[in-house]
């Protein structure tokens, strides 16, 4: 091979390689400024009427599946809630341990929200009484690192009759543990 | 002969394994020896159990704009000062009861969220005919007795605009109790 061919093949493949670099650093820009300013990170809304799904992680509660109900004011509601301070993540698989559950002596459904720092990482379906939950799984756009956060439980009610929201919600504080 | 050698090596080492054991020895014929038995007490705490019960009235007020009067020397109307705008609870529909059943005492706080476009509209609650302005302590229930109810009431101040519902209750805020 010559000497200008040898050297001019050398030219181009550098010209391929700053090409490639280049585009490499528009597209990592673009996603940078994408992130920034056109992220959509507004927060998740809690339905104003029941969802139609019951939460597919719920498990009866033992020796909870009669018994008296609580009483309630006409128009009001009338809940139990048991539940636990501690909750755990796991994000190998995703999942957030915990305790709630939803008695059977409540007479409304429950929909029950994980919140970190305004942001919901959690929401399940419905929890309908004599139900309780000790695991749910994450939103995909939860970003979590190991370590200890503050957060809370926020729980909704629902009429079981026509499905719309209590005007009363509760929320619990919670430590939560991330794990990897 | 090198599974001969194997072998006889295994049965080399199976034999130097030991096992340690303690003996004693009776010298006399029918006598007997003691050893002392040893054990450890360990004690698990067990975790905190958290339960509350929540009921609510249906929440329901009328506000009465006001009457007014007419003003025969000045040709208009104005405010009748012995009919003021204010508020009544529609059939003491304004508690929320309170049981902690829980194996801790239980902070409950209160907070009204009114309806976004309702700007000059607050609210208040008060335990006792006093107002609470501090976290309402759940105090941990006694062994063997009913848990004590705890009965808060909620009063709407300000105003809502004229173009709120005249037909029917409808929703103007959100109460939410922290469980702390």
């Amino acid at each position: 091979m010559s000497y200008k061919s040898k050297h001019g093949s050398t030219d181009k493949r550098k010209q391929i390689i700053i090409i490639v670099l280049i585009l490499l650093l528009l597209i990592t820009i673009g996603i940078t400024v994408w992130t920034l300013f056109f992220r959509d990170t507004t927060p998740v809304l809690a339905p104003d009427y029941a969802p139609q799904q019951t939460e597919e992680n719920a498990e009866p509660i033992d020796d909870d599946t009669d018994g008296e109900k609580l009483q309630q004011q006409q128009g009001g509601g009338a809940v139990s809630l048991t539940y636990s301070k501690e909750v755990t993540i796991d994000l190998s698989d995703n999942v957030a341990k915990l305790l709630f559950a939803n008695p059977y002596k409540s007479n409304q459904d429950m929909m029950l929200q994980i919140v970190i720092q305004d942001t919901v990482i959690v929401q399940s379906g419905l929890l309908t009484p004599g139900h309780q939950v000790t695991k749910l799984e994450l939103f995909d756009n939860a970003k979590l690192s190991k370590g200890t956060y503050e957060g809370k439980f926020v729980v909704l009610y629902y009429q079981k009759d026509t499905g719309e929201k209590a005007m009363i919600n509760t929320e619990i504080p919670l430590t939560i543990t991330v794990e990897e | 002969m090198k599974k001969l050698l194997c072998f006889l090596m295994v049965v080399a080492m199976l034999a130097t394994v030991s096992t340690t054991a303690f003996a004693a020895t009776v010298e006399t014929a029918n006598g007997s020896d003691s050893a002392d038995v040893k054990a450890k007490y360990n004690s698990t705490t067990p975790a905190d159990v958290y339960s509350v019960d929540v009921t609510w009235g249906a929440m329901e007020f009328d506000y009465n704009a006001g009457g007014q009067k007419w003003d025969t020397e000045n040709h208009k109307w104005v405010n009748d000062e012995a009919a003021p705008a204010g508020w009544e609870v529609k059939n003491s529909s304004n508690t929320i009861t309170l049981a902690n059943h829980s194996s801790k005492a239980v902070d409950a706080t209160f907070a009204f969220d009114a309806n976004a476009e309702y700007t000059d509209l607050g609210g208040s609650f008060t335990y006792n005919n006093a107002a609470l302005n501090a976290p309402l302590e759940l105090e941990l229930p006694q062994a063997d007795t009913a848990a004590k109810n705890y009965v808060v009431s909620f009063n709407p101040n300000g105003s809502i605009p004229a173009t709120h519902s005249a037909t029917a209750y409808a929703k103007i805020g959100t109460i939410t109790i922290t469980l702390g």
